[in-house]
């Protein structure tokens, strides 16, 4: 069950990585990226009729971010499982990994609350004065996030000390 | 200075195989290949008293420091 776990979650990852290209053509198919479905995201936002559709692909664009963000943290997470799958848990790379993910979850939950204000405002910037909104949203599901992130990469930084106390020791008879 | 590992000359004084000693001190015959070839960063109290108490002799007998030419 231990050993089989890393190839279950490593296959999952992978599965998860080329999922994600099919999804964004799908969305985007499926007309989840139009004007008017942006607008119905936002549907306590008073968005301009005079907005160009060239803002809300910035729009769009911006919320991607997050996207890209994940899919880098996948393709770490999965260059983890790989290592666990053939035993190399306790190395260098693995610590490494470890706190790259951390890192980058750390990043993921700082660009949902950056890419979320950066959105509103692009959004209500062809509205008339007084009527353009700057919105930040930080709740506890982003102190979670980024308590949980934290915790990734202290744990990966101690798995840094760890791996190399443990290559000492292989020199060690 | 630095310690180089006279464990091949203890061994023929004793006229012992490599084996034989991996065998006696419970490590294996690869460790002790890379102990004669002095390509270890360290040796434990306890492999180096197996060491001596095998082949009857002192720590000094088998390491040696040396200046670094």
């Amino acid at each position: 069950m231990i050993k089989s776990l890393p190839t279950v979650l490593f296959f999952a990852t992978w599965a998860l990585l080329v999922g994600a290209v099919p999804m964004l053509v799908g969305l985007f198919l499926s007309g989840t990226f139009e004007p008017d479905a942006v607008r119905a995201a936002f549907p306590h936002l008073h968005i301009s009729q005079a907005l160009s559709p060239m803002w809300f692909a910035v729009t769009i664009l911006v919320g991607l971010v997050p996207w890209a963000v994940g899919l880098w943290v996948l393709y770490q997470m999965q260059a983890l499982f790989a290592l666990y799958r053939t035993d190399r848990a306790l190395t260098l790379d693995a610590a490494h990994l470890i706190r790259r993910i951390g890192t980058g979850l750390l990043v993921l939950a700082i660009t949902h609350v950056v890419t979320y204000t950066l959105q509103t405002l692009v959004l209500t910037s062809a509205n008339a004065d007084g009527e353009r909104v700057l919105s930040v949203s930080f709740g506890t599901p982003q102190i979670g996030f980024i308590m949980a992130a934290g915790l990734m990469v202290v744990i990966g930084r101690s798995m840094i000390e760890a791996a190399k106390a443990v290559d000492d020791m292989r020199g060690i008879i | 200075m630095e310690i180089v590992v006279r464990l091949d000359v203890m061994l023929a004084l004793r006229k012992m195989k490599a084996r034989d000693l991996a065998d006696q001190i419970g490590i294996s015959e690869q460790n002790v290949s890379l102990l004669r070839t002095g390509k270890v960063k360290g040796i434990r109290f306890n492999t180096l008293a197996c060491i001596c108490e095998v082949l009857d002799c002192q720590p000094g007998d088998i390491l040696e420091a040396v200046p670094i030419e």
